[in-house]
């Protein structure tokens, strides 16, 4: 790796991850799309980069079209739980149950939405929310204000879907 | 001037407005208390939404690496032992799907090469928010302190190829320690039938299914074979219960008909408060530590249904 480059990779590796990540739902998927968007910066390497990675990343997402569903998704070793002997703790699972929530309300966005808010969400700027989608600069106030509208009240809406299920 | 539309709310909000925007929309919100209220609705939203996004980081992906067949496992480096290592462990299994070796690798071996494979190439930032679970001893895959945040991270396998093949049969060990009965990943579940056809052909164990008057004889071998009590799942009907070799593999039916498999088998090494937790498309299974013994339960449920279903295994 070239200096710059390995610049590049540590300043916007994790921005980028929890991007993609935020998208997928696939922390598998999430880090080889990202290794995928540097290793096309090597390539040819953009001189405003953060606008142009996210680009990019979200391209490679949108070309993805439908993967088959790989077999084996996740392992994980959650270290400290004793399921048998003392329960989870609460905190832990309701902890994955909100993340899993806010996936499925961020799933109800359009894909325009969806890129704004999560660009946004990483500190991108509106101008480069616009060059990494393609929106008008003007309009990317208004499709974030729309955006975390709705998924605040989507993620509403499951919450008291979730509610209402145990209730019952 | 007219009213401020949600999008220029926003735009003030984030600190995007230039400086003309700002005067003149700052302006407006001194007069118009309309607006004012809705800049503080609107701010409130904002808030909602990033403390929502918020949420939303991967777990952290920590991989036990055994140092020997049947030893306790242990991460070959103090710091892959406590610091999440980025890197899915969903590629080390890649390789190990199709024709896994069924022989353990050197587990040192193993695990060297993949302490090599985690060597520092680039120095890459760990996640801004790692999560850790945590649990309440406090022992757990802590925040990085933040000099241990640089962290390699191969995403990408590995250069040399016999870096890549001892990981493979390492991820192999790994793949076919727990074994879910009920065949999760196929490879898997055709090392273990194969397993299990030859255990059943050696030893003359049946593992149909139990009619309801021999599940208390099936239970009682099954407890003998273990030598101690066997678990159950309480709120579940017991569905079946088989005798493998030194492992009591027992089928729970759930009230809404879903069956569940529970294995119990001495501990094989995985450290007491650690849950293994394995998701594939449609099925989790989730493998801790129970005194003696290891219990592996597996189903075609959420990896989170699992574990709440886990608390009720006594």
């Amino acid at each position: 790796m070239t200096d710059p480059l390995a610049d590049l990779f540590t300043t916007y590796h994790a921005s980028l991850v929890r991007m993609l990540y935020r998208r997928t739902g696939d922390r598998e998927r999430a880090e080889e799309l990202a290794q995928e968007t540097f290793a096309r910066a090597v390539a040819s390497p953009p001189t405003s980069p953060r606008a142009w990675l996210f680009a990019v990343a979200l391209n490679l997402l949108r070309d993805e079209g439908r993967r088959t569903v790989r077999q084996e998704r996740r392992l994980v070793l959650l270290k400290g739980e004793l399921p048998a002997s003392a329960p989870p703790p609460d905190a832990e699972l309701e902890r994955r149950e909100c993340r899993d929530r806010v996936l499925r309300a961020l799933d109800q966005l359009t894909p325009r939405d969806r890129e704004a808010l999560l660009l946004q969400a990483e500190g991108l700027s509106y101008a480069e929310i616009a060059e990494a989608t393609g929106l008008a600069p003007g309009a990317v106030g208004t499709t974030l204000a729309r955006a975390r509208r709705r998924l605040v009240d989507a993620d509403r809406a499951l919450h008291e879907t979730g509610a209402a299920d145990v209730a019952s | 001037m007219s009213h401020l539309d949600e999008g220029m709310l926003h735009t003030l909000l984030d600190g995007e407005a230039t400086a003309e925007q700002a005067t003149a929309w700052r302006a407006h919100l001194a007069a118009c208390p309309a607006c004012a209220s809705r800049l503080a609705e609107e701010a409130a939203l904002r808030v909602r939404a990033q403390t929502a996004l918020d949420a939303v980081v991967p777990d952290p992906i920590v991989v036990a690496v055994p140092t020997g067949r049947g030893r306790r496992w242990r991460a070959p480096l103090a710091w892959a032992a406590t610091i999440a290592v980025a890197v899915g462990a969903g590629w080390l299994l890649r390789g190990a799907w199709p024709g896994a070796p069924a022989a353990a690798p050197e587990g040192e071996g193993a695990a060297k090469a993949i302490a090599s494979a985690r060597a520092p190439a680039a120095p890459v930032t760990e996640m801004a928010a790692p999560t850790a679970s945590v649990p309440p001893d406090g022992r757990a895959v802590p925040a990085p302190a933040p000099a241990a945040r640089d962290r390699a991270v191969p995403a990408a396998p590995p250069a040399d190829a016999a870096g890549r093949k001892q990981e493979r049969q390492a991820a192999a060990d790994v793949a076919a320690a727990p074994a879910p009965a009920a065949g999760a990943a196929a490879p898997v579940a055709q090392n273990t039938a194969a397993e299990r056809a030859r255990v059943e052909a050696a030893s003359g164990v049946r593992a149909a299914e139990a009619p309801a008057r021999r599940a208390n004889a099936d239970v009682d071998a099954a407890a003998r074979a273990l030598g101690g009590s066997l678990r159950r799942l309480e709120g579940a009907t017991l569905a079946g219960v088989a005798t493998e070799e030194g492992a009591a593999v027992s089928r729970w039916q759930l009230a809404d008909g879903v069956v569940v498999v529970l294995r119990q088998e001495m501990q094989r090494g995985l450290a007491p408060g650690d849950t293994l937790l394995r998701e594939a498309d449609r099925r989790a299974s989730a493998r801790w530590r129970d005194g003696d013994y290891e219990l592996t339960l597996e189903g075609p449920l959420p990896a989170d249904s699992l574990l709440r279903l886990a608390r009720r295994v006594h």
